[in-house]
C-alpha cells in the first residue's frame, strides 16, 4: 500500500478574482488527484457551490476585488445560508503581512499559505490539514478554529501560555 | 454529529472530520510523481499568464498617467495596488519571480497607508517601465543575464 494520500475523493472549492489563478489551482489540483475542483470568483458564487454540493475544503484568496476574503470567512463560520460553519478554510494570499495573517486567523481561517504557490506549499498544507483537524471555538466574539493551536507555517504566533 | 464541550464563557465543538477519511492513505501520489505531473503543464499555463501581462501594464500606466496628469484620485491608486498585488502574487507562482517582486514594489508604493497626493509617481513609473522590459524579454528571474540591469536599476530605485 502506498504510503500517500490519495486526494481523489475530495471536493474542493477555491475563490479567487484572478482568472489565472483559477487556471493555476484548477491544474495544481489536478497533478495531486483533486478531480473534484469548483472555482469561483466571487463570495457569492461560492455560497452557492457550497450550498449545491458542501466541499471538504474552501480555498480562497483575501482580496476578492471588489469584496473581501475575510468577510467570506466569517459569513462562513457564521454558517450563513446554511452552509457548513466547520468546513476547513485555506486562506491563500500574497498579503502576507503579520496584519494580514492577524486578521486571516480571527475572521476564522483554518490555515494560512502565502502566494506565490507551488504544487510543494499547497500539498504539505492539504496534508496539514487532513492530519491536523482542530476544534472549534465558540465565543460571543468569535467562532473558528482554535487559535490556541497555531496555523501551520506561524507556530508560535500570539500563543497563549 | 458534533460534539459540544461547554465551559465557561464559550463552547468547544467537536466536528466529525471527513478529510482523513476521503484522503485515505492507499494508492496515493508521491510529491515528486506531483511535481512532474505539473511540469508538463507548466508550459502552457506560463503562456496563459504571459498573455495576461499586457493588460495589466495598460491598467497600471493609464492610472498612472492620470495621476501624472493630476487628474486622478483613490481609484486610481487602488487600481495601481490591484495589479501590482496580482502580479506580486501570481509572478512567482507561474515561473516569473521576478515579476512578483515588481509587483511587490508597485504594492509598496500604492498602498493605503500613503496618501493619493503623496504617492511617489516617478518611482512607480520607473517599476512600471522594468515590467514592460521584463514582459517584453521573458525574464523569469535574476540568474537571467537579461535580468542584470533590471536589478541594478531596481536597486537604484530603493535608494533614490
Amino acid at each position: 500500500m502506498s504510503k500517500y494520500y490519495n486526494f481523489r475523493n475530495l471536493d474542493i472549492i477555491f475563490v479567487d478574482d484572478n482568472k489565472n489563478m483559477h487556471s493555476l489551482l484548477k491544474s495544481l489540483l489536478l497533478a495531486m488527484n483533486v478531480v473534484n475542483s469548483r472555482g469561483c470568483y466571487t463570495s457569492e458564487e461560492c455560497f452557492k457551490c457550497m450550498l449545491e454540493d458542501a466541499p471538504d475544503i474552501v480555498i480562497t484568496d483575501m482580496s476578492l476585488n471588489p469584496e473581501n476574503g475575510i468577510d467570506l470567512i466569517r459569513r462562513i463560520r457564521q454558517g450563513e445560508m446554511g452552509v457548513d460553519r466547520y468546513t476547513p478554510i485555506l486562506v491563500l494570499s500574497g498579503q502576507t503581512s503579520l496584519k494580514h495573517v492577524v486578521s486571516a486567523r480571527d475572521a476564522g481561517a483554518t490555515e494560512f499559505l502565502a502566494k506565490p504557490v507551488s504544487v510543494g506549499s499547497l500539498h504539505d498544507r492539504l496534508v496539514w490539514m487532513i492530519e491536523n483537524p482542530r476544534p472549534f471555538i465558540k465565543a460571543s466574539t468569535y467562532i473558528g478554529p482554535d487559535r490556541r493551536r497555531a496555523m501551520r507555517g506561524y507556530e508560535g504566533m500570539e500563543r497563549r501560555q | 454529529m458534533t460534539k459540544i464541550v461547554k465551559m465557561e464563557g464559550y463552547e468547544i465543538h467537536h466536528p466529525v472530520s471527513d478529510l482523513k477519511r476521503k484522503a485515505s492513505k492507499g494508492d496515493g501520489l508521491s510529491l515528486k510523481e506531483i511535481e512532474k505531473r505539473i511540469a508538463k503543464k507548466m508550459g502552457a499555463l506560463e503562456e496563459e499568464f504571459l498573455s495576461g501581462v499586457p493588460p495589466v501594464i495598460k491598467s497600471i500606466e493609464d492610472a498612472l498617467d492620470r495621476l501624472e496628469k493630476g487628474q486622478g484620485g483613490i481609484v486610481e491608486q487602488k487600481e495601481i495596488f490591484r495589479q501590482g498585488h496580482d502580479l506580486k502574487g501570481m509572478g512567482g507562482s507561474f515561473g516569473y519571480p521576478i515579476m512578483g517582486t515588481i509587483g511587490s514594489a508597485i504594492c509598496q508604493l500604492s498602498n493605503d497607508d500613503i496618501e493619493t497626493k503623496n504617492m511617489m509617481l516617478p518611482l512607480i513609473r520607473v517599476h512600471l517601465d522594468l515590467l514592460i522590459y521584463v514582459n517584453a524579454h521573458r525574464i523569469k528571474d535574476d540568474t537571467d543575464p537579461k535580468a542584470a540591469p533590471i536589478l541594478a536599476a531596481l536597486e537604484n530605485a530603493k535608494t533614490r
